[in-house]
């Protein structure tokens, strides 16, 4: 039954491509000899598993069927023997590749499990989210407490500002109080306020009744001038108290109500 | 590169004797290992010292000579590679990137030159399946009809039909590859 095995095989593919009907096809034959060259020269060497069931034959594999691999403690110290004592047709191909490739699938295949376990607890519950953003604001404020009295020195600014404005608010209530105070207080005011304030703001009335008064009071738009000083004030009501009893009282009335 | 399994040693491999089994191993095992090569298995030793783990404690129950040791340690090999592309499809491909097998690039031109002259791997893959599967039991395993019909649990004329027509396929696309070479 021995023999040269490769005038074997080239007849068996020479008769393969007769049977087929394309022996004259050299392409062909080209082709096969490449397939067959995927053969390796030597066997592979044997794991550790194997190397022991080689070293141990029958006497552990044939009468433990099922239990081959089961004998290591023994035969281990041999079964590195066989490994070395086989180089008659054994190299070592791939020692550590196998291993390294499994490792890193193990990795791979943790991270992503673990990635998509968080993924899923943060998409399903809320609570997670809310306690995540509450956490960063927390660190957040822990960690910057100064902007917290930069604040406080802006709060006297407001503060001040409405004093500034109570005093333009002035004039309304000088307007207002016209009737209850005598006539001399509020009319200096009103020829400078009223025309241009009230012109625009104020109901009808009250500018129909400066626009009567203007005829009456020709001289007023001279005084505006003066009343910034408060020397003049006491001349100005005895020029414009006979004019203004008799102009504001209507306009007053009307606008209360 | 041992050639032939002898009388002795298969008397030894059958009776369980440990040089009968390394000289199993020595002799067929580069064939088993061809065999899933060919097939395209990424791990084709570990499948191969599979086959091995198994096989050895149940080769006395083996008839048939060296036809028959050979048909047997090829048929376990055949069901393992059935098992193989089964587990393959249901589990996803986890690989490290190696842009050598990125298929998004094209290819260079010195790839294409050699693989115009060589990469018969890539020409069986586009076979059909059980044409490439007669093949490479009758080249690689160096199997008869007959032992390859009762590896795959087939008919000897459809064994037979199968491989001529994937012969002829491959032929074809050997002629085509050239064509597109010249």
């Amino acid at each position: 039954m021995t023999g040269t095995r490769e005038p074997q095989r080239e007849g068996s593919s020479q008769a393969m491509l007769r049977d087929s009907g394309l022996e004259a096809s050299p392409e062909l034959r080209s082709s096969l000899d490449q397939l067959r060259a995927l053969i390796p020269e030597l066997a592979p060497a044997p794991r550790a598993d194997l190397a022991a069931l080689l070293a141990a034959g029958a006497s552990s594999a044939g009468r433990s069927r099922g239990t081959t691999t089961a004998a290591p403690p023994i035969a281990s110290t041999d079964g590195l023997r066989p490994a070395e004592s086989l180089p008659a047709g054994v190299t070592r191909l791939a020692g550590d590749r196998g291993r390294k490739r499994r490792l890193a699938l193990v990795g791979g295949a943790v991270a992503g499990a673990m990635t998509l376990g968080a993924g899923a607890v943060a998409a399903s519950s809320e609570d997670f989210r809310e306690n995540i953003s509450k956490i960063v604001a927390s660190i957040f404020q822990q960690s910057s407490p100064a902007p917290e009295p930069t604040p406080e020195p802006a709060r006297p600014s407001p503060a001040d500002v409405p004093e500034a404005p109570a005093p333009p608010a002035g004039p309304s209530p000088a307007g207002a109080t016209a009737p209850g105070t005598p006539a001399p207080a509020a009319p200096p005011t009103l020829p400078a306020v009223v025309p241009p304030a009230a012109g625009q703001d104020h109901p009808t009335p009250s500018q129909r009744a400066a626009t009567r008064a203007v005829p009456a009071v020709p001289a007023i738009p001279k005084f505006p001038g003066v009343p910034g000083a408060g020397n003049g004030l006491p001349d100005v009501p005895d020029r414009l108290a006979p004019a203004l009893p008799g102009v504001t009282p209507p306009p007053v009335l009307p606008g209360g109500p | 590169m041992a050639e032939q399994l002898s009388d002795d040693e298969l008397s030894a491999a059958l009776a369980g004797e440990p040089s009968g089994f390394s000289a199993v191993y020595t002799v067929i095992s580069p064939a088993v290992l061809g065999y899933f090569r060919a097939r395209g298995v990424d791990d084709a030793e570990a499948l191969t010292q599979d086959v091995f783990v198994a096989v050895l404690p149940k080769l006395a129950k083996v008839t048939g000579g060296h036809a028959g040791l050979r048909t047997f340690i090829f048929s376990i090999a055949h069901a393992r590679l059935v098992d193989y592309h089964r587990r393959a499809e249901r589990t996803p491909y986890l690989a490290e990137y190696d842009p050598r097998d990125d298929t998004r690039y094209a290819a260079s031109a010195e790839d294409e030159a050699l693989g115009s002259l060589g990469g018969i791997s890539g020409t069986l893959a586009r076979l059909n399946e059980e044409q490439r599967e007669v093949l490479v039991l009758r080249i690689i395993a160096d199997l008869s009809i007959d032992q390859v019909a009762r590896v795959m649990d087939k008919s000897p004329g459809a064994v037979k039909q199968l491989q001529r027509r994937g012969l002829s396929a491959l032929r074809e696309l050997v002629t085509e590859k050239d064509h597109a070479a010249s």
